[in-house]
C-alpha cells in the first residue's frame, strides 16, 4: 500500500513538473509557425516567443521610422590647389577627398594663361593594404594631400627648375565626430522597443494564435477590443512616437556633421613664381598653416543649403633670388549656396580673401598687403565630376585678378573599395 | 526598408559592416543599438564616407534577452552600398542595400 501511495505521489509530482514544460513547448510552437509564417521568415529561431515579440515591436515601429535623406547634404573634396590661381572657389573647404581626385584647370591672368593640374591623394590609400579596407577606412577621413603643377611648360624659364609647384595638406580634426545625442536617442528608442517586446511576450506565449495576435497588433484599423480578441487577453502596447522624431533629427544631425561641418588645418607650401612672371625676383618658396572651419546647413526640404566658411592662419615668404623673408597674416571668409538637383549639387560661393604683412616695399613680389573678392560656381556634369568656373579681382592692393575655367574628377580609385 | 532578420545567441558580438560605393552622393550612416530585457544597452554610430569601409561593433549581455537594431542612412536611396552583419566573426547577413535600412536581430 505504501507503495503504491510512493509512486502514485511521484507520477503526480512528475505531471506537475512536466505540465509547464509541455505548455512552453505549446506556446514556443504556435510562436515557431507565427514566426515561419511571416513574409520574410527568419532562417534562425532560438526562442520562438520573444523573436515574434521582437519581431511584432520592430514591425510597428517602422510606421514612425521617416528616412532623413531627403534633407541631408552631399559631400566635396575636390582636388582645387587652395591659393593658387587655379583655385575654384571662394575659400574652399578641407574636406578631405575620399579616395583621389583631380583636376585640371586653364588660368587667365595678368600675365597670360596657364593650365594647371592637380591631384589629391588620401595618402591611406597609397601606404596601407588595399586588402585591408577597414584599416584604410579609419584613417581615410584624417587627410589628404594635394600636388599641384603647371603643365603648359614646367620650366620656361630654363633655369633648372620647375617654375611653379605646390602641395596641400587638408586634416579633417572633426574626422570621426559623432553625435552622442544620436547614441542617446538610438539607446532610449531601443531600450522601448526591448520593454515593449518584453510585455507582448507573454501575452504572446498564451494566445491560441499568436500569429493572428501580432498581425491584429499591427493591423492600421484594428481595434483594441479586435486586439483583445486576436490575442485572447488585452496588450499593454504604445509607441512614443516622440522617440522616432527625435531619432530621425538626432540622425540628420550626425550626418550633417559629417557632410557639412568641418574644422580643419589647411598646409600649404608653394614653390616658384606665383605670380607667373609678372613681378621680377617674386620666385621663392612660401609656407602657410592656417585653421579652416565651415558650415552648411540644409532647409527642411533638402533641396537648398546655405553655408559660411572662414580660414586663418599665417604664411612665411622666402624669395629666392634676394634675401627678404617675410611673414604674412592669411585668411578670407566666405558664403555658399547650393541646390541639389536630382543626383547634382549645383554650388555657388562668394567671398574676401586677403592677405597682411607689415611689408610696404615688396607687397607685390611677396603677394601681400592685398584684400580680394573672390567668386565660385560648381556645376556637376556626372555624378563625380565637375565643371568650375572661378573668377577672382583686387579690392585692395596689387595683385592680378585670375579667372578659371576647370574640370574636377573625384574618386577615381573605387576599384579599392571593398577589395 | 526594415526588416526582422531572425535571432542571434547571447552573449555575442554583433557588427555592422558598410562599403559604400565611390559613387555615392555623401556619407552613410551606420548605426548599432543593443538593448537587453534587464536594462542593458548601448550603442555605437560612425559615418562611411564614399568610397570606404568600417564597421561598428557592439556586445551583448551572455544573461539577457534582448534586441539588436542596426540602422543605414544613406545621403540618397540610388547610394550603392553593401551592409554585413556579423556575429562573433561569422556572417550573419549580408545584402546590397536599396534606400535606409533598419535590420532588427532579437538576442535570445
Amino acid at each position: 500500500m505504501g507503495v503504491r501511495r510512493v509512486l502514485v505521489l511521484a507520477l503526480a509530482g512528475v505531471a506537475v513538473l512536466a505540465a509547464p514544460s509541455a505548455a512552453q513547448d505549446a506556446a514556443a510552437d504556435r510562436c515557431r509557425s507565427a514566426l515561419l509564417a511571416r513574409p520574410n521568415p527568419p532562417t534562425r529561431i532560438i526562442d520562438p516567443c520573444h523573436e515574434l515579440a521582437v519581431a511584432a515591436v520592430s514591425d510597428r515601429t517602422s510606421r514612425y521610422w521617416v528616412s532623413p535623406r531627403d534633407v541631408q547634404s552631399g559631400v566635396g573634396g575636390s582636388a582645387a590647389p587652395a591659393g593658387s590661381p587655379a583655385q575654384g572657389s571662394a575659400v574652399p573647404s578641407t574636406m578631405p577627398t575620399a579616395l583621389a581626385a583631380t583636376t585640371v584647370a586653364a588660368v587667365a591672368h595678368d600675365s597670360g594663361t596657364t593650365t594647371i593640374t592637380a591631384i589629391s591623394l588620401n595618402p591611406m590609400i597609397l601606404f596601407s593594404a588595399s586588402g585591408d579596407p577597414l584599416e584604410i577606412a579609419r584613417l581615410s577621413r584624417l587627410l589628404d594631400i594635394t600636388l599641384f603643377v603647371p603643365v603648359d611648360g614646367l620650366d620656361e624659364d630654363d633655369d633648372g627648375r620647375i617654375d611653379y609647384a605646390g602641395a596641400r595638406l587638408r586634416i579633417n580634426l572633426m574626422a570621426g565626430s559623432q553625435s552622442h545625442d544620436l547614441l542617446d536617442r538610438l539607446s532610449e528608442a531601443v531600450r522601448a522597443e526591448m520593454d515593449l517586446a518584453s510585455l507582448i511576450q507573454p501575452v504572446l506565449s498564451e494566445a491560441t494564435d499568436p500569429g493572428k495576435c501580432v498581425a491584429s497588433l499591427n493591423a492600421s484599423d484594428a481595434t483594441t477590443a479586435v486586439v483583445t480578441e486576436s490575442c485572447d487577453g488585452p496588450l499593454p502596447v504604445q509607441v512614443d512616437e516622440a522617440r522616432y522624431t527625435g531619432l530621425r533629427a538626432a540622425m540628420r544631425e550626425a550626418r550633417e556633421a559629417a557632410d557639412a561641418r568641418y574644422l580643419g588645418l589647411d598646409l600649404r607650401v608653394d614653390t616658384g613664381d606665383p605670380v607667373f612672371g609678372t613681378a621680377h625676383h617674386a620666385p621663392g618658396t612660401s609656407l602657410v598653416a592656417a585653421v579652416a572651419a565651415g558650415r552648411r546647413i540644409t532647409d527642411a526640404t533638402g533641396g537648398a543649403s546655405t553655408g559660411i566658411r572662414g580660414r586663418v592662419g599665417a604664411r612665411y615668404v622666402t624669395l629666392r633670388d634676394t634675401t627678404v623673408t617675410d611673414w604674412q597674416l592669411d585668411g578670407g571668409l566666405a558664403f555658399e549656396a547650393s541646390r541639389q538637383v536630382e543626383d547634382q549639387r549645383i554650388e555657388l560661393s562668394l567671398g574676401l580673401e586677403f592677405r597682411f604683412s607689415g611689408n610696404r616695399t615688396s607687397a607685390e613680389v611677396l603677394r601681400t598687403r592685398y584684400a580680394e573678392i573672390r567668386g565660385g560656381i560648381t556645376v556637376p556634369i556626372a555624378g563625380a565630376s565637375a565643371v568650375v568656373v572661378s573668377l577672382s579681382a583686387p579690392i585692395w592692393g596689387d595683385v592680378s585678378p585670375t579667372l578659371s575655367v576647370s574640370g574636377n574628377w573625384r574618386q577615381l580609385l573605387g576599384a579599392l573599395s571593398g577589395s | 526598408m526594415m526588416a526582422y532578420k531572425g535571432a542571434i545567441q547571447r552573449g555575442c558580438r554583433v557588427a555592422a559592416e558598410l562599403v559604400l560605393d565611390p559613387a555615392a552622393g555623401g556619407h552613410a550612416l551606420v548605426a548599432v543599438a543593443y538593448a537587453s530585457n534587464a536594462r542593458s544597452r548601448g550603442s555605437r554610430a560612425l559615418t562611411v564616407a564614399p568610397g570606404m569601409t568600417d564597421h561598428c561593433e557592439i556586445p551583448t549581455s551572455d544573461r539577457e534577452k534582448g534586441m539588436v537594431r542596426i540602422t543605414v542612412d544613406l545621403n540618397r536611396d540610388a547610394d550603392p552600398a553593401t551592409l554585413t552583419v556579423y556575429v562573433d566573426g561569422q556572417v550573419a547577413d549580408s545584402a546590397q542595400l536599396a534606400g535606409d535600412t533598419t535590420w532588427v536581430y532579437a538576442v535570445s
